[in-house]
């Protein structure tokens, strides 16, 4: 066989193939056709896409096609907040109304002024200190410092600060929860912007057995119930608590407080 | 033979916490100024779970307030102040036989497992039948030296044995002694009991207890095996004694089987003669302390008193460890007293702690080669460290037994048997929220997962 025929003859049955092929394709892919709605592609690629799973689907595109589909609510992903939510509503002609932003706060200003009972030694993990003894802290309801909420961020948008304790970037900061999904000890909580008041103490404990772990933490001395000019504070088995409808923010209480576990922000 | 000595100093205030064992905590029967006897009972049980607290001394109550426990945590405990005299509840020997009262005098007397889990729960667990019964003589022999003779001890711990079978309505009984304990193997090899020579048999291979039964044709049989040393040694145990495979989260009972304690078999043999509940325990004290030895403690004492009955620290101490040194728990104080599940207390010595940093795995497989249980520590404490605890699983971190020999060998010092604690912590409490329906695969056998 001489060789132009050889050149001639495989470029004709590749060519055969690919043509088969190719036709086997089109055939294949209008007869199985899976149907998107196109409206869910579109909302896909406005979702900031880290697949978080902070508003409680499967991931970005899940979200895309309950939203489309199932009525979830528009400002369902806490990530993109009200921009994102906004676009959403464009695309499926619905309106919304902007709700007010949301980051977690720490209810805990023990850190390095919190006692310790013992060295721990062990992994670096606040779940892991937990299983031992409830932790090494003086305090049972107290911060641990080791960060588990640091490494459930996918934002990077939480450290520990040099008090030992969480500090939370609000630039960085979605909003999605996964850091107080993560802590043991329920320390992070969410509070609106608007909310500038916060207690920054969860010990249940009566005055004289906080003083003797913590310099920071709440002793119920009720000074701030009596500052208070709007009965909005009060003191409940040993710890302050603040109604935020009531409080006006004019900090008298963040003043008189001795162990200085009311916080303005 | 090594001997037990009998603490005679009376602690200025004893601290009997309500809970020392694993499950409900008691209600306080005392308040504050109450005068109590020794054997008074001061804590009620208020459910199944739960074995009742005596009084060990005679004396005053101080308060009942929350202290500290070894466990780390804080528990409401009553708190004595002793005085010399010892006026003793009269204590009346069991009479009656059966099943039924065996068992709640159990509960009564307040007897627990060293592991934790009151003994009557052990013998007769909720929707569960035992039977078999083994008495795990491997760790606590020494025990038996507080009685006069090797004899004696064997022939009570074949009584104890009985009486189990009897509360637990087992039909066979088998005490597992350890392989290179001579003085125990001497001390029951030979002896008759009911008519029969006992023979201590080896558990060799694949003769388990089933074949030692057909073989000697008797109810009670007598082996011994290697020491099995771990935190978590049930499912392992009861696997390499009889045969059966215990299921993750389930407690040997579902396999028909009640692991009881040398300990536990002395208290149910005291309790049927003499009456007596369980308030007093051996406890063996060692490391840095100027006469290391076995004491017999009243319930209740704190460690300092116990140290100090062994003659103080040696040196500086810097580390007091209760329940060995791998498996128990360091102690942040010395406030704490020896409740029933205490075994031992040890004191360790500057240059005995070492502090250091983990580094990253060398994949030396040193883990690997000690791991009783032939697991691959590095590679499930690796993957538990990034979270990934399915994969644990299929690592069969389950069957790991918590003797922490793969953290002890580990150049790098990583904290392998934490971090397979913790893994299996999480897996334990991804499985608990799952509905009954979804979760039936994972259940076998009675009383499983419910604990």
């Amino acid at each position: 066989m001489s060789m132009p025929t050889l050149l001639i003859q495989s470029m004709a049955i590749l060519g055969g193939l690919t043509l088969a092929i190719g036709v086997m394709l089109i055939v294949a892919s209008k007869k199985f056709k899976v149907d998107v709605n196109p409206l869910v592609e579109e909302v896909t690629e406005i979702l900031p896409g880290v697949n978080c799973g902070a508003c409680g689907y499967a991931g970005c595109s899940d979200f895309a096609e309950h939203v489309v589909e199932d009525n979830a609510p528009l400002t369902g992903c806490p990530v993109g907040g009200f921009d994102v939510a906004k676009e959403i509503g464009g695309i499926l002609g619905k309106e919304v109304s902007e709700g007010e932003a949301e980051y977690p706060y720490v209810r805990c200003n023990g850190g390095v002024h919190c006692v310790d009972r013992f060295n721990y030694e062990g992994i670096e993990d606040c779940k892991a200190v937990m299983m031992l003894s409830e932790g090494e802290k003086g305090c049972n309801y107290g911060c641990m410092g080791r960060g588990t909420c640091v490494r459930a961020c996918p934002f990077d948008a939480i450290h520990i600060g040099e008090d030992r304790l969480p500090k939370i970037n609000k630039n960085l900061c979605t909003s999605c929860g996964l850091c107080i999904e993560s802590c043991p000890n329920d320390i992070l909580v969410f509070a609106k912007e608007s909310e500038k008041v916060h207690v920054v103490c969860m010990s249940h404990d009566k005055g004289k057995t906080v003083k003797a772990v913590c310099e920071n933490g709440c002793i119920g001395c009720k000074l701030c119930e009596k500052a208070c000019p709007v009965d909005a504070v009060h003191v409940t088995k040993f710890l302050a608590e603040i109604d935020q409808e009531k409080c006006i923010s004019c900090g008298k209480c963040v003043e008189k407080c001795p162990q200085g576990c009311i916080e303005m922000r | 033979m090594t001997e037990i000595n009998v603490m005679e100093t009376i602690p200025e205030k004893m601290i009997i916490p309500l809970k020392q064992h694993n499950g409900d905590i008691c209600e306080p029967l005392v308040s504050k100024g109450d005068v109590v006897k020794v054997g008074q009972k001061i804590g009620e049980c208020p459910s199944d779970k739960c074995a009742a607290i005596h009084s060990s001394v005679c004396g005053e109550v101080v308060s009942v307030e929350e202290s500290s426990h070894p466990s780390g945590n804080r528990i409401n405990s009553v708190i004595i102040h002793p005085v010399e005299k010892t006026e003793c509840e009269s204590f009346i020997p069991f009479k009656d036989s059966g099943k039924e009262q065996l068992i709640s005098a159990i509960k009564e007397a307040g007897i627990v497992e060293n592991y934790g889990t009151p003994t009557q729960l052990v013998l007769n667990p909720p929707d569960c039948d035992i039977d078999t019964v083994l008495v795990n003589a491997t760790a606590s022999e020494w025990v038996g030296h507080s009685y006069e003779t090797p004899l004696e001890y064997a022939s009570q711990m074949l009584d104890s044995l009985r009486l189990l079978m009897e509360a637990a309505g087992a039909s066979r009984g088998v005490i597992v002694l350890r392989n290179d304990d001579k003085d125990s193997i001497d001390a029951f090899d030979g002896l008759d009991y009911e008519g029969k020579t006992i023979m201590v048999a080896p558990l060799i291979g694949k003769r388990r207890v089933d074949y030692y039964f057909n073989d000697q044709d008797t109810d009670i049989i007598v082996v011994s095996q290697d020491k099995i040393y771990g935190k978590n040694i049930f499912e392992y145990f009861t696997y390499n004694v009889t045969g059966r495979k215990v299921p993750f989260r389930c407690t040997p009972a579902s396999a028909g089987v009640a692991i009881c304690g040398v300990k536990s078999a002395k208290a149910i043999h005291d309790l049927v003669n003499t009456g007596m509940p369980y308030i007093e325990t051996v406890v063996t004290v060692s490391g840095q302390v100027n006469n290391p030895q076995h004491l017999l403690v009243k319930i209740g004492t704190p460690f300092r008193d116990v140290i100090e009955a062994c003659g103080g620290y040696r040196g500086e101490p810097a580390k007091l460890i209760s329940n060995g040194v791998i498996t128990g728990v360091a102690q942040y104080e010395e406030e704490v007293p020896v409740t029933k599940m205490t075994t031992s207390i040890i004191v360790q010595g500057k240059d005995e702690v070492l502090k250091d940093i983990s580094k990253e795995c060398i994949h030396c497989a040193r883990c690997v080669d000690v791991c009783p249980v032939d697991l691959i520590p590095n590679r499930i404490a690796a993957l538990a460290n990034q979270g990934r605890f399915d994969e644990c699983k299929q690592m069969y971190v389950e069957n790991c037994i918590e003797c922490g020999r793969c953290s002890s060998v580990c150049p790098s010092k990583i904290h392998i048997m934490q971090l397979l604690q913790y893994s299996k912590e999480a897996i334990a409490k991804a499985y608990e929220d799952l509905s009954e329906k979804e979760s039936s695969n994972l259940k076998s056998g009675c009383a499983c997962g419910s604990e």
